[in-house]
């Protein structure tokens, strides 16, 4: 007898009506009793005994594909799986594979379609990712007006957020009201809250991975809306043929125009927009290649008058290669580049005294490289690297007048370089378990030119007396650190529709958000370990139970976690951060674990689609130098988080949808006492979040109606909403005060946003 | 489209208005009276002043009961020991007044036995005040009923080169401490090249004739430190990026129990000042 050579079969599974690659197709061999899925970028490829085989691909939301395959030597074969929602706009597409919930080993993680958010009530009318992305169980958010958002009691900076696997420093508009990311231009959004992949590093708590489209490669179309905020316009198309495509995507707000019309002078010296441009461009080379370039670019801009002025913005760039080493083997490779940047100031102008511009920004150019071998059906082993530089550039302030004290000065930046490399098997063993392991390594190098402060902590009245400057040459090496990483999960299969999955991981982060402002702000200093901060790590365990119902309509899971975190950063009472030079003097140290349990159920065929969430957890953190060093709730802690998301198809034109949201009081601290100080009565806290704000909770309303007939070139729909229906009076903040007239007397004040019902209308077009 | 732009900004101006603030009854913790200390030693001539008082429930309205039965003694750096005297129920007097150079601290001993210590502060020099003036804050603004109107105050002053040095400026109308949180006046030299500080303080609504006095006081990091935590804490609070509450921790301490501490600060400062009249 010979023994038979395995062969390979592999390829692409792509949209058949404009091309972009689906992530997470499935295929399925029926008579091997075996199967694959895409990777990110739509590749797959398995490894069989030659014979007669029927394949199945298939994807939600599209026609499944079935195919007679006799395969006797290894072959490409690509498909193209037909939409079942090319009709209307506004049918559920949800990037998931049919029983995904159940089958896959992945656990703590959800897929968000595109279209499921658009559907979704929002905010004027704002297509939001972030916060769609609250709406899930393990998410939450500070207030209303942040658009940071906090996975698993994790702190807003412990989030990496890739736009084409470019990191994102800062994911807000308009003082955190909205989001970056303009939906148009995106194609999947993908949240790891646990379990995190060997091959994501540098945060602690999430990874939040968007894929911008890669444009039609068919034929040209585009897509647009007109908000009450904003309007969008997109455009892609093949470029030549259908081995090249592109989109290009833009948005801007446009209040300031109107503002500009007002008779009123003070109304029309104000300014106040924001715009976001989304570029990308692929072509394909022959079989084995395909390029990528990728872009985005977004500003704020804000002026007060001629008092004070603000402009901030991120700009990512990604170049991206796909090589096929073999039939096995996929490879790719991106080179990164992500700035985050804001200036704030004061114009110049006669009136103006110190007229002056403090501008800070985190660059950050990365390459990485990473390789899928797809050994058999059974195991898969990704490996890769890499490297990313940064700049910090904590704030360089330049004075205008002539008149003016102050005299120019920038705050020392910093460098760095944090490189990691993994590797990472998907193996199954037997038909029940399912098992991926993997081990990252990382190292953090915080590197001159720059000069390290040394300070005289013996000295009880003026403990951030410097004693002496340590002088560092560029790229010499200031302080370094590394750890190693592993992460663990596996799946067991009970039955067709039931798994048990479990997960450990450690990931580590090397650098850290300085602000203490309860709001998202624009003003992000970004701080890497170094000379005096050490980085945080964690260590998450999970294990849940997942089980869908009636041929999986109906998913479902119930999560349980613990994270223990070390060296988290926090502040000291009172802490100057903006504007100072010596900011490690602020910040203090500690420790942190959260833990709590997550339910969902979610439904994705049929008319009715949606999900309830349910979450109850805690949040803490431990500092010694804060209430006594014993655990304290952090601010983002909230016991209880419902959400329910509910999308009713009522015929070919109407759609209602509705979200609703609980969360109970979030930790705050409150006074205990006032006092007389030279005349003047402040409260006294001394038990840091040791109290609760009132529960917040609220219900918005849409209805999506197709105006167009189904047959039309020229495709138009409005979408019309209320958010906040009841017009709750949500908290945002409360803070206390002495009462203006009779200084004796103390009051507590609530501040609410958005605390009437809040209306919306938005025309979208698509040709 | 100036309808139109009207109706927009309507709408925008509505959405503002969705943002609301209410006065809430809240209920807050209660925790047991704390001590209260408000006093500093100076170089100047005259009595130097201690009071202690008790710290109240948040929300009551009333003037907080002053400390019986305390001692107050006061302590220096070259074998100064004094006990002061109580004059007024809580209030303590001395007529020492403070050297340049030397540091100075307070021990209060309270009527349950309990002692209280201040951490040392040292009595810095404190630079001239060159000119001061009291300009309009807006020479365009109508008086108002009384016939006042908002003014600032320009002080000049000579600094030391290459030191940090930190001040406070009081300002006194007609011999009233402005005493608002947001009269609260203070600053660090560190980002000042010159060797000519311009100090602006904005100050209460006054009317012509009116006597400004400012005293410019040196004053420790420290103390520096107490102050922009108290000034945060009562002048930054209700917008959208205020820093979250925090105590304000003054340098006074129970020496045998490190978790009990009094509010408030004892402060050592060189003093100087300067009067001018309101005459525009």
């Amino acid at each position: 007898m010979l023994s038979q050579e395995k062969v390979s079969i592999n390829g692409y599974v792509r949209d058949s009506q404009n091309g972009e690659s689906l992530i997470q197709a499935t295929l399925t061999v029926v008579e091997a009793r075996t199967g694959t899925y895409t990777n990110a970028y739509g590749f797959y490829s398995l490894t069989l005994m030659p014979g007669e085989y029927t394949l199945i691909v298939s994807y939600l939301g599209y026609e499944r594909e079935t195919v007679k395959l006799s395969l006797d030597s290894t072959q490409t074969l690509d498909f193209e799986l037909q939409s079942k929602a090319i009709s209307t706009e506004t049918v559920v597409i949800q990037a998931e594979q049919e029983d995904e919930n159940v089958s896959h080993v992945q656990m703590s993680t959800v897929k968000l379609g595109i279209q499921e958010i658009r559907r979704m009530p929002q905010l004027l009318g704002e297509v939001d990712i972030i916060r769609s992305i609250q709406l899930l169980p393990g998410v939450t958010t500070v207030g209303e007006g942040a658009s940071g958002f906090n996975v698993r009691g994790g702190n807003v900076d412990q989030n990496l957020i890739l736009l084409d696997e470019a990191p994102v420093y800062n994911s807000s508009h308009l003082f955190g009201f909205f989001s970056v990311f303009n939906s148009d231009a995106i194609k999947d959004v993908k949240l790891f809250k646990g379990g995190i992949p060997a091959e994501y590093g540098g945060r602690l708590s999430s990874v939040l991975d968007i894929r911008q489209k890669e444009g039609n490669n068919k034929k040209f179309s585009g897509t647009g809306g007109i908000g009450l905020i904003s309007s969008r316009l997109l455009f892609e198309g093949p470029l030549g043929s259908e081995k090249a495509s592109f989109m290009v995507a833009g948005r801007r707000s446009y209040m300031d125009l109107f503002l500009k019309l007002s008779s009123d002078e003070e109304i029309r010296g104000n300014t106040i927009y924001f715009y976001d441009l989304n570029a990308k461009v692929n072509y394909r080379i022959g079989e084995k290649d395909q390029i990528f370039a990728s872009a985005y670019l977004g500003n704020d801009v804000f002026r007060f008058r001629n008092d004070f002025k603000m402009r901030w913005g991120n700009q990512t760039g990604t170049l991206r290669w796909n090589h096929l080493f073999s039939e096995k083997v996929f490879s790719n490779f991106t080179l990164n580049y992500s700035n985050y940047e804001y200036e704030l100031g004061v114009p110049e102008d006669p009136e103006n005294i110190d007229p002056f511009s403090w501008t800070s920004s985190i660059l950050n150019v990365s390459a990485k490289g990473d390789w899928g071998w797809y050994i058999s059906p059974k195991v898969t082993l990704k490996y890769g690297g890499s490297m990313l530089y940064y700049k910090f550039q904590p704030g360089e302030v330049e004075f205008f007048g002539d008149t003016t004290n102050f005299s120019d000065f920038t705050i020392n930046p910093e460098y760095a370089l944090e490189s990691g490399i993994y590797v990472s098997v998907e193996q199954f063993l037997g038909n029940r378990l399912n098992l991926q392991y993997g081990l990252r390594f990382s190292h953090f190098v915080n590197m001159g030119a720059g000069n390290v402060y040394v300070y005289n902590t013996e000295n009880p009245e003026s403990r951030t007396q410097i004693i002496d400057t340590l002088a560092y040459d560029s790229f010499e090496k200031i302080r370094s650190f590394h750890g190693w990483e592993p992460r663990i999960a596996l799946r067991y299969t009970l039955n067709e529709n039931t798994s048990l999955k479990a997960s450990y991981n450690r990931t580590k982060q090397y650098i850290h958000l300085v602000s203490n402002t309860t709001a998202a702000t624009p003003i992000d200093v970004w701080k890497p370990s170094g000379a005096h901060v050490n980085p945080a790590m964690v260590d998450q365990f999970a294990v849940g139970i997942f089980r869908n119902f009636r041929q999986n309509t109906y998913e479902s899971s119930i999560e349980v976690f613990y994270k223990e975190f070390q060296d988290l950063l926090d502040f000291k009472d009172g802490a100057e951060l903006l504007f100072n030079q010596t900011v490690e003097t602020e910040l203090l140290s500690g420790n942190g674990r959260a833990y709590g349990a997550e339910l969902m159920v979610r439904k994705s065929k049929g008319k009715t689609t949606g999900w309830l969430g349910y979450t109850l957890s805690r949040s803490e953190r431990k500092v010694e130098e804060i209430n006594n060093g014993e655990y304290y709730p952090s601010n983002y802690d909230k016991l209880h988080d419902i959400s329910l998301v509910l999308g009713q198809k009522l015929n070919e034109k109407w759609e209602v949808s509705t979200n609703f949201a609980f969360m109970s009081g979030r930790a705050v601290t409150y006074p205990n006492a006032r006092y007389l100080y030279e005349g003047i009565s402040p409260p006294n806290f001394d038990n840091r979040n040791g109290a609760r704000t009132p529960a917040y909770h609220r219900l918005d309303l849409a209805v999506n109606w197709v105006i167009s007939p189904v047959e039309k070139a020229f495709k138009q729909s409005l979408s019309f909403g209320v958010y906040n229906v009841y017009g709750r009076r949500n908290p945002y903040s409360i803070y206390f005060r002495q009462n203006a007239d009779n200084p004796q007397q103390n009051e507590a004040v609530q501040l609410s946003i958005f605390a009437a019902p809040i209306p919306y209308v938005t025309w979208n077009f698509k040709f | 489209m100036k309808t139109f732009a009207n109706i927009f900004i309507a709408i925008c101006m509505g959405l503002l208005l969705t943002s609301c603030e209410d006065v809430i009854e809240l209920d807050v913790p209660e925790s047991r009276p704390q001590l209260v200390v408000e006093g500093s030693i100076t170089n100047t001539e005259g009595r130097q002043r201690i009071k202690l008082s008790w710290s109240t429930p948040y929300f009551e309205e009333s003037t907080p009961p002053p400390v019986v039965n305390a001692q107050v003694r006061l302590i220096d750096n070259v074998n100064r020991n004094e006990l002061l005297q109580e004059e007024v129920t809580g209030t303590f007097f001395t007529d020492i007044s403070g050297k340049i150079g030397n540091s100075y601290s307070i021990t209060i001993t309270l009527e349950d036995g309990r002692i209280y210590r201040s951490d040392p502060e040292t009595l810095f020099p404190v630079t001239q005040i060159d000119h001061i003036k009291v300009v309009r804050e807006d020479p365009e603004e109508e008086l108002d009923e009384e016939g006042k109107a908002g003014y600032k105050v320009l002080i000049t002053a000579f600094v030391p080169p290459e030191e940090r040095n930190f001040y406070r400026w009081k300002i006194y109308v007609n011999d009233t401490l402005e005493n608002k949180p947001d009269d609260l006046a203070f600053a660090r030299d560190d980002f000042v090249n010159e060797q000519v500080i311009d100090v602006e303080i904005f100050s209460d609504y006054m009317r012509q004739g009116d006597s400004v006095r400012v005293e410019q006081m040196s004053i420790t990091e420290s103390y520096y430190d107490f102050l922009s935590v108290l000034f945060q804490q009562t002048v930054f609070t209700g917008g959208l990026f205020d820093p979250p509450p925090a105590p304000i921790d003054g340098n006074i301490r129970n020496l045998a129990d490190e978790q009990d501490y009094a509010l408030g600060y004892f402060h050592a400062s060189a003093v100087v000042q300067a009067r001018t009249k309101i005459e525009d």
